[in-house]
């Protein structure tokens, strides 16, 4: 503990005070203290060796299908657009935004259209006995599934070739807008949040690009910085003219140093460029500790422009804009080259893979396929994680297919797991140490939010902030009892969400309580209404009258033989076998209400 | 007086270990078998309310009344694993695999009527459990999208097989199937 809070207390304070005092470039503008944080072992160089794969290519080919799910972003599902059996070319819109922050679906490259429908290999996810409490991803989506025909076709008569594509410059920023919308762009840092809807935020002062990427084994971002920083700063640059803000800073952790270079000379070369804002130094570079999780969205924030936003507040509301660097990369693809989003860089890494390396994938690419080409150990395998060793999913089903938000893919074995302290072991009671609540960024109080989680306590765990909590996991990799902290909030915020969003269940248990209640009353009520009219047909036999015959005469069958007495004892046999029905009955029911209270 | 010293503290060694002993028996007891009314409810409100019948009980109460007198967690297809996640969770039991004998864990469905065909015999109104069809003898009935809870119960009862179990996502687009080629 001790050595991580010295190394914390230099990296935070005492560096960036030397450095600004020295001058040093990327320090010159203030930064400013992020409370909390851990300093894990980054594990990035791995999978650092090679420059980016691209897919298709000779080293990694087309998987033989695809698997598209409707939702790869918060908000509602895309709906399809293709029929299963039609064929698709590479960039064809395959489903459409429909409703609440919802994003297109391209086709990732050529083939037919195979099915439209859950995945049901991925929907058989059978827990192991035994194993420790982690959230998995929920692969139980309707997917739009390609087999590929290999020959990675663009429509010939696509409406716009990348050729005839205005510069940007000389376009309207709605219609930027618009493209990037149409290109089907979801937050690629993550959490997937519909691009096209944060770039129509108003009043933004500073846009920050977050190249922090803050968690162990991950390095799409870096890789991205170090070979495609001309691209990430004129995607920069695009975003800031589409939300009008003054500052466009890029924010990156020190101790990505090629990043850095890179970066530098991009926007050098920006500069010495003649660019229609007037030559102003409109792009800069921020360097931000090397502390996890610096590359937050709102840490990150917090971190360059020292504001805070609320709880509940969007960074918009403060004027401050956040997009990751690989997203700038996607909106720069979508304007220059008319290319939606098909594909993603992320890193394939972890002890189980014999080459970690970082790839440019398909969207919908089966996971098997990466691993495999990453030289996949089984045998090595402790759990698979889409995502860090700290926020990530875990994964059970290797068919799952590459998101638009999967930045990594992490084959971890025990050693990886052990290195940041999730141990896969069962977890001990918490101890009351308090070592949680210095970590967090977020001035939470963890055990508090881990004993509410832990018995659904729903009103404590909002009270105590739990849905401020970014899941960054600081507090489970400082836990001595080993708790997955993260994994129960996940559960809670889940449930708080199911509760407040539909009710659904409630609603159900509501309809049902009352459908029962209905019958229960029904069936005396039944009994009632027969008792009540036999009665009366005793009355009116007694009066003289002969039932039997307006009946008969009526149906125009001959007239009954029975005489007024056979049918005045066979009614009172009748109302004898109602009552006791209806007396069992009601017995019943009142057993019924017994046992259900 | 060392001896008598030792005594003392064997005694209130005894005592500790008796205490402590009361304390795990009483912890132990008081497990699952004894919980009572608020923890049936808490059970319930895990539950997902599809109110099958899958689970082997008249519906999700019952089962939630099961559970809390030491049923298994794993009887639920609809809740599927994350539903034991949380029983486990809730009851401090071991998670385990869905006991796929009572059905295998599907995405949420709702029931649509083939409206042309119904034929008005009202069987799968009285069939389903949360009054989500609404209809008239000899008159078309349909099904209240947003109360179905998906359970299937309908399904059976219809003599002329009009119900179709639909994927909630694909709504509207009832058109697409699974074409393996
Ligand atoms: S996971 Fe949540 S509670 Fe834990 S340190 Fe991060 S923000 Fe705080
Ligand atoms: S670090 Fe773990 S054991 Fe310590 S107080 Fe926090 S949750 Fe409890
Ligand atoms: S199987 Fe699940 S949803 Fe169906 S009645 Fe039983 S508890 Fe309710
Ligand atoms: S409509 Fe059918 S499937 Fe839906 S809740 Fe009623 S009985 Fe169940």
């Amino acid at each position: 503990m001790s050595r991580i809070s010295r190394s914390l207390l230099i990296k935070k304070y005492i560096k960036p005070f030397l450095f600004r005092l020295a001058g040093k470039p990327g320090w010159l503008s203030p930064i400013y203290a992020l409370p909390g944080g851990i300093v894990p072992a980054p594990n990035k160089q791995v999978s650092l060796q090679h420059k980016i794969i691209g897919m298709p290519s000779s080293q990694l080919p087309l998987p033989s299908q695809l698997i598209l799910p409707l939702k790869q972003h918060q908000g509602d599902d895309a709906v399809p657009v293709v029929r299963p059996g039609q064929y698709v070319y590479k960039r064809q819109l395959i489903a459409a935004a429909h409703g609440n922050g919802s994003v297109n679906l391209h086709a990732p490259t050529s083939g037919f259209i195979t099915a439209i429908d859950f995945q049901l290999a991925a929907v058989n996810i059978r827990p192991q006995p035994g194993r420790p409490w982690h959230q998995s991803i929920d692969p139980r989506q309707t997917a739009i599934v390609i087999k590929t025909d290999g020959n990675d076709l663009t429509d010939p008569e696509l409406p716009l070739s990348p050729l005839e594509v205005t510069p940007w410059q000389q376009r309207h920023i709605d219609e930027l807008r618009q493209a990037v919308f149409e290109a089907g762009i979801c937050g690629l840092g993550g959490a997937g949040f519909p691009t096209a809807i944060k770039l129509s935020a108003s009043a933004i002062k500073t846009l920050i690009i977050n190249g922090a990427e803050c968690e162990p084994y991950i390095t799409a971002d870096e890789a991205l910085m170090r070979e495609y920083a001309d691209e990430i700063v004129e995607g920069s640059r695009i975003i800031q003219t589409i939300v009008g803000a003054q500052d466009c800073v890029i924010g990156i952790e020190e101790d990505k140093h090629e990043a850095i270079k890179a970066i530098q000379s991009a926007i050098a070369g920006l500069e010495s460029a003649n660019h229609p804002l007037g030559g102003l130094p409109v792009v800069k570079l921020v360097l931000v500790p090397a502390i996890y999780p610096s590359g937050g969205e709102k840490q990150l924030i917090r971190i360059i422009t020292g504001i805070q936003p609320m709880s509940g507040q969007r960074p918009s509301d403060v004027g401050v804009l956040c997009h990751s660097v690989a997203t700038a990369r996607a909106i720069f693809k979508a304007i220059t080259d008319a290319e939606p989003l098909i594909s993603r860089v992320t890193t394939l890494t972890g002890s189980a893979l014999r080459n970690p390396v970082n790839v440019e994938a398909l969207i919908g690419t089966p996971l098997s396929h990466l691993l495999q080409f990453a030289g996949f150990d089984p045998s090595a395998l402790e759990r698979l994680l889409v995502g860090g060793p700290l926020m990530g999913y875990v994964v059970d089903d290797f068919e799952t297919p590459l998101l638009k938000t999967s930045n990594c893919l992490l084959a971890a074995s025990q050693q990886d797991i052990q290195s940041v302290k999730a141990s896969s072991v069962p977890h001990r009671d918490c101890i009351r140490c308090d070592f949680c609540a210095p970590v967090c960024p977020v001035k939470l109080q963890p055990q508090t939010l881990y004993f509410a989680s832990r018995h659904q306590r729903h009103d404590s765990a909002v009270q105590n902030g739990i849905l401020d909590c970014i899941e960054c996991g600081a507090c489970a990799a400082v836990c001595p009892s080993q708790i997955p902290l993260v994994a129960y909030y996940r559960d809670e915020k889940a449930l708080i969400h199911e509760e407040a969003d539909c009710g659904e269940s409630s609603r159900w248990q509501a309809l049902f309580e009352k459908h029962q209640q209905r019958q229960a009353d029904n069936v005396v009520a039944v009994q009632q209404r027969k008792l009540e009219k036999l009665q009366d047909k005793l009355v009116s036999i007694a009066e003289g009258e002969n039932p039997g015959k307006e009946a008969a005469v009526e149906s125009g069958s001959p007239v009954t033989h029975k005489s007024a007495e056979q049918i005045k004892s066979e009614i009172e046999a009748a109302v004898a076998r109602t009552r006791a029905r209806k007396a069992e009955l009601l017995s019943k029911a009142d057993i019924n209400k017994d046992g259900s209270q | 007086m060392i001896n008598i010293l030792g005594a003392v503290l064997l005694t209130v060694a005894l005592l500790l270990g008796f205490l402590w002993c009361m304390v795990r028996l009483h912890g132990g007891i008081a497990g699952r078998s004894t919980l009572a009314g608020p923890a049936v409810e808490r059970i319930n409100k895990v539950l997902p309310q599809t109110q099958c019948g899958q689970c082997g009980y008249a519906g999700c109460l019952p089962y939630a009344q099961a559970i809390a007198a030491g049923e298994n967690i794993n009887r639920c297809p609809p809740g599927g694993s994350q539903t034991i996640r949380r029983l486990a969770k809730l009851l401090d039991l071991p998670e385990m695999p869905l006991d796929v004998s009572h059905g295998w864990h599907l995405p949420k469905r709702v029931a649509v009527i083939r409206e042309p065909e119904c034929i008005g015999c009202t069987k799968c109104i009285q069939a389903c459990p949360v009054d989500a069809i609404v209809g008239a003898p000899k008159l078309m009935h349909t099904v209240i999208t947003a109360d179905c809870t998906g359970c299937d119960l309908c399904v059976d009862p219809c003599p002329v097989d009009c119900i179709d179990m639909l994927p909630l996502a694909v709504q509207g687009l009832s058109t697409i199937r699974v074409v393996n080629t």
